[in-house]
């Protein structure tokens, strides 16, 4: 690493981190003086606009990584719980820094009173995507010289004390996995990770714990305003500055009070509503610890650390004089990105990570500028759960004899209505028209669909095992059924797994090999076999009981990839009388006279004035052969006149009966095949596929010939003596041939012709 | 310079040809002086022997291998072998040492994931098959008489 002196300054101004001077030489871990600032760049100390080094942000934290898990604390009035707010942004790269107190926000910090503290940035407000670019590096180090061990600082379950581990003994054991924890001390207010740096000249020891206030600081990620990760039942909590406290190591995170100790026993402490990575703190009054119970089920701790992308450890021995590739001897990973999402490796996967062979931290890829991707893939489409609901209306499951039974009610207003009158038209004014006259039975009949179910009470999804009487408005009638409150069916499938029948080449696919899926009232659907090829195709059917229709989900495994609609129900037209009509046309019938006239007059008058709501018990009204107190009604009466019967009956023969027609068919196509799903697939066909209960498959043996004199077609990157038979290539490296140019040419025409190896 | 002769049979596109084949010749041949010595179409010129004009193939002292392309005698009765490199089999251990991209393989084995154009598939045919994927409910009944929904607007019961 080339090391900007001109920013920097010359070598020999620079800190050493002690004990490490020995690795000057590689200017690795060494750190450049600082001067302080009031508020502006020191001169000559850092370009916030280029990164000095990749050292500075060798990686980011991802919005996933524990640290960078929630980005804004936001105590609500009570203080009790806190509200957090996640932020996908990384907002935090993984600092190295010494003394510089990097931090997201500077308001936070009195410069002219804190003149330890470096700021290097002139702007207020920091980029909220790489702090790093205005932060001075201090330093880079080798991952290997670094090793970072775990200590832990937690309370008792009753907050009458606390005790500090190294993790190893927290977890109670030196074994990692699986995990216990330390029941007496479940609350975890601090991690800390404890630099471990390579010596020379030890004794029986490679690596040294460095005291960071002996010697001035070598510090990762120190001060670093973490928003907290998710914590448990919040008791108290202070979110001041995240100092190091008394090991001054690695501040994973943690809570101090206000003057930057580590927070113990009950010193008010100050509670700060942090808006954003960037914003300003506002102090709220409030005293509240955060912590976190261990939970045996994740190691959050170990990911806390990990997230810094550096090796890491439980215990001392493995601090001292671990193996960069023993098993336990943790590496935090990071991804092609750059960021670190808290994972980590452990043991010989070690050395599959890009930092085992990094000479320091400025052989990082990482580009802070670089877009991030915060998109959360998933494999799995969510299916949700429909609530039953029928609002204002009622369904009811019929069979065959129901219905039949339903379309007698339906014309059996006159019966109705002989019945009411007790089977005798000369008491008709015993009926009651008002059930008529306020619901036509008719116009309460939204829809009736017959379903392609087997019996009823079905399947458990209906509500009720007795029927009731069907209502039409405030109309009891004879009619029942039973009664059906669900919105939405699932209907699901037997699942197939889609296997290639010719080993997964080519000819498994489109346009060799296709799909058509059948689905049951909604047709078929194309396939693309690779979206099946070594999958499971699931096919889910909702069907929805508030339109007969249904929509089918096909998915790979579980994620939806093609829908399809489709309708289930068939429309059953409803007839029936229009009773409203009925009685309109009875009341204004024509009537001969005749002993039912009476009885129909009465009627028509008892109804029409109880319809007026006038005078109850209308049949008063006649007392006496008169109508009313004043005797009239319609016509002008005249003293002595009344309503008299007279002798012939009431001809209904002469009324139309009116008849209302609902709904008509619909299709029953859809029910005359298949109710299963049907997977057909269209297999290619050759000489050499061969044919077993309608399943394909290749006869190598038949390619025998053609592989010997076209070769199978292939893309490999290898040398060739991995190779036999007729081989083809494309380009080869002749650099180590000790042909003539002339004669390499010739050999490159060969081998891309065809040769026999 | 001496050579070696012999009969080979394989095609030019072999990277070796001479496995398993004797050399006509029992020793090394001299050749002669006059030969012209070319690095990529040389003229060998050795003593006329019966024996030698079944050769189509030599081989030099250098290990670098010919075809023959031309026989022929010179007025002193002397066999004139016109030859032309062999690049294959005189770099035969550097070329398969040599990383290389291959697009055809026969020790692949059998078809890949990549599309093969060669391969000889019937055109335009396709063969159906299928798989029957019941419904897991076992509800479903096309026949019966048994299942209609009615819905109204009425009173609750």
């Amino acid at each position: 690493m080339q090391v900007n002196t001109n920013v920097y300054g010359l070598p020999e101004t620079w800190l050493h981190v002690m004990p490490l001077s020995g690795y000057n030489e590689d200017n690795k871990n060494l750190v450049p003086a600082w001067q302080t600032i009031g508020g502006g760049i020191t001169a000559g100390k850092i370009d916030f606009d280029n990164p000095l080094d990749n050292s500075i942000a060798y990686a980011a934290l991802a919005a996933d990584s524990p640290i960078a898990e929630i980005n804004t604390v936001v105590a609500n009035d009570t203080d009790n719980p806190l509200q957090t707010i996640p932020d996908a942004t990384p907002i935090f790269p993984a600092l190295l820094n010494v003394e510089s107190y990097g931090k997201f926000t500077q308001t936070y910090y009195d410069l002219t009173n804190n003149k330890d503290i470096q700021i290097y940035s002139p702007n207020e407000t920091l980029d909220e995507r790489n702090l790093n670019k205005y932060i001075q590096p201090m330093c880079s180090i080798s991952p290997k010289d670094v090793v970072l061990k775990i200590v832990v600082r937690a309370y008792k379950s009753d907050w009458s004390e606390y005790k500090t581990f190294k993790y190893n003994e927290y977890l109670s054991g030196d074994d990692m996995h699986p995990y216990t924890y330390t029941v007496e001390y479940p609350h975890i207010y601090h991690v800390y990770a404890l630099p471990y740096a390579r010596i020379e000249n030890s004794e029986n020891r490679t690596r040294q714990y460095i005291d960071m206030d002996n010697v001035g600081g070598f510090y990762i990620a120190r001060d670093c305003e973490f928003d907290c990760p998710t914590w448990g039942t919040i008791r108290d909590y202070a979110l001041t500055n995240l100092k190091g406290g008394l090991f001054n190591g690695v501040h994973v995170w943690g809570i101090s009070d206000v003057n930057g100790a580590p927070y113990w026993g009950e010193t008010p402490n100050y509670v700060y509503k942090c808006i954003g990575a960037g914003g300003t703190l506002k102090k709220i009054n409030s005293s509240i610890i955060m912590y976190r119970d261990y939970d045996a089920t994740g190691d959050f701790v170990h990911r806390a650390v990990a997230s810094f992308g550096l090796f890491f450890c439980d215990d001392d021995d493995t601090a001292e004089n671990g193996a960069y590739n023993s098993n336990k001897m943790m590496l935090g990973t990071i991804d092609e990105q750059g960021l670190t999402h808290g994972d980590y490796t452990y043991g010989t996967d070690n050395e599959t990570q890009p930092q085992y062979d990094w000479t320091s931290t400025n052989d990082s890829k990482y580009n802070p500028d670089a877009p991030i991707d915060k998109n959360t893939y998933s494999a799995q489409t969510t299916f949700n759960t429909v609530g039953n609901y029928n609002g204002m209306v009622n369904r009811y499951v019929l069979d065959g004899t129901a219905v039949r039974a339903l379309s007698t009610s339906l014309w059996a207003v006159m019966g109705d209505l002989i019945t009411d009158a007790g089977g005798d038209y000369a008491n008709l004014e015993g009926v009651d028209y008002e059930n008529f006259l306020t619901a036509n039975p008719m116009d309460c009949i939204i829809d009736l669909r017959k379903y392609p179910f087997k019996d009823i009470p079905a399947k458990g999804h209906w509500s009720a095992a007795t029927q009731k009487n069907i209502n039409f408005g405030k109309k009891a009638s004879s009619a029942a059924g039973y009664e059906f409150n669900y919105t939405m069916f699932e209907y699901a499938f037997t699942n197939v797994d889609i296997f290639p029948r010719f080993g997964n080449c080519f000819l498994d696919y489109a346009p060799y090999t296709t799909m058509e899926l059948y689905v049951p009232f909604c047709g078929t659907v194309e396939l693309n076999p690779a979206d099946f090829m070594g999958h499971t195709l699931k096919v889910k059917m909702e069907i929805d009981y508030t339109t007969g229709s249904c929509v089918t989900y096909i998915c790979a495994d579980n994620l939806v990839v093609k829908s399809v609609n489709g309708t289930v129900a068939i429309d059953i037209p409803v007839t029936g009388t229009n009773s409203a009509r009925i009685m309109s046309n009875l009341n204004n019938a024509v009537v001969s006279e005749g002993a039912s006239r009476a009885a129909l007059e009465k009627a028509k008058v008892k109804n029409y004035f109880t319809l007026k709501g006038a005078v109850a018990g209308s049949m008063d009204l006649y007392t006496g052969g008169q109508f009313g107190v004043t005797g009239k009604l319609n016509k002008a009466m005249t003293a002595g006149e009344r309503w008299t019967q007279k002798g012939a009956e009431y001809n209904l023969t002469h009324q139309e009966q009116p008849v209302n027609v609902i709904k008509s068919c619909s299709s029953a196509g859809g029910w005359a095949i298949d109710l299963q799903c049907r997977l057909i697939i269209y297999y290619p066909d050759a000489d050499f596929i061969t044919w077993t209960n309608n399943k394909p498959s290749l006869n190598l043996d038949a390619l025998a010939t053609y592989a010997h004199l076209n070769g199978f077609a292939c893309l490999e990157n290898k040398r060739l003596n991995n190779f036999t038979g007729y081989t083809v290539v494309s380009e080869i490296d002749l650099s180590n041939c000790a042909a003539s140019e002339t004669e390499k040419q010739l050999i490159r025409g060969l081998l891309q012709s065809g040769v026999y190896i | 310079m001496t050579i070696t002769l012999y009969t080979i049979t394989k095609d030019n596109n072999y990277l070796d040809k001479t496995t398993g084949v004797s050399p006509i010749n029992n020793t090394p041949i001299t050749i002669d002086v006059i030969s012209r010595i070319d690095n990529l179409n040389p003229v060998f010129i050795i003593a006329k022997n019966d024996s030698y004009y079944a050769a189509n193939y030599v081989k030099d002292n250098n290990n670098r291998y010919y075809y023959i392309t031309n026989k022929g005698v010179d007025t002193a009765g002397r066999l004139v072998l016109t030859c032309t490199i062999d690049v294959l089999q005189t770099y035969a251990s550097d070329i398969k040492n040599a990383p290389a991209t291959v697009i055809r393989s026969e020790s692949i084995g059998r078809p890949t994931i990549y599309t093969d154009d060669k391969l000889p598939v019937y055109a335009n045919v396709r063969k159906k098959s299928s798989i029957e994927m019941p419904e897991t409910s076992g509800s479903l009944d096309a026949d019966g008489d048994n299942c209609y929904l009615l819905t109204v607007v009425g009173a609750v019961n």
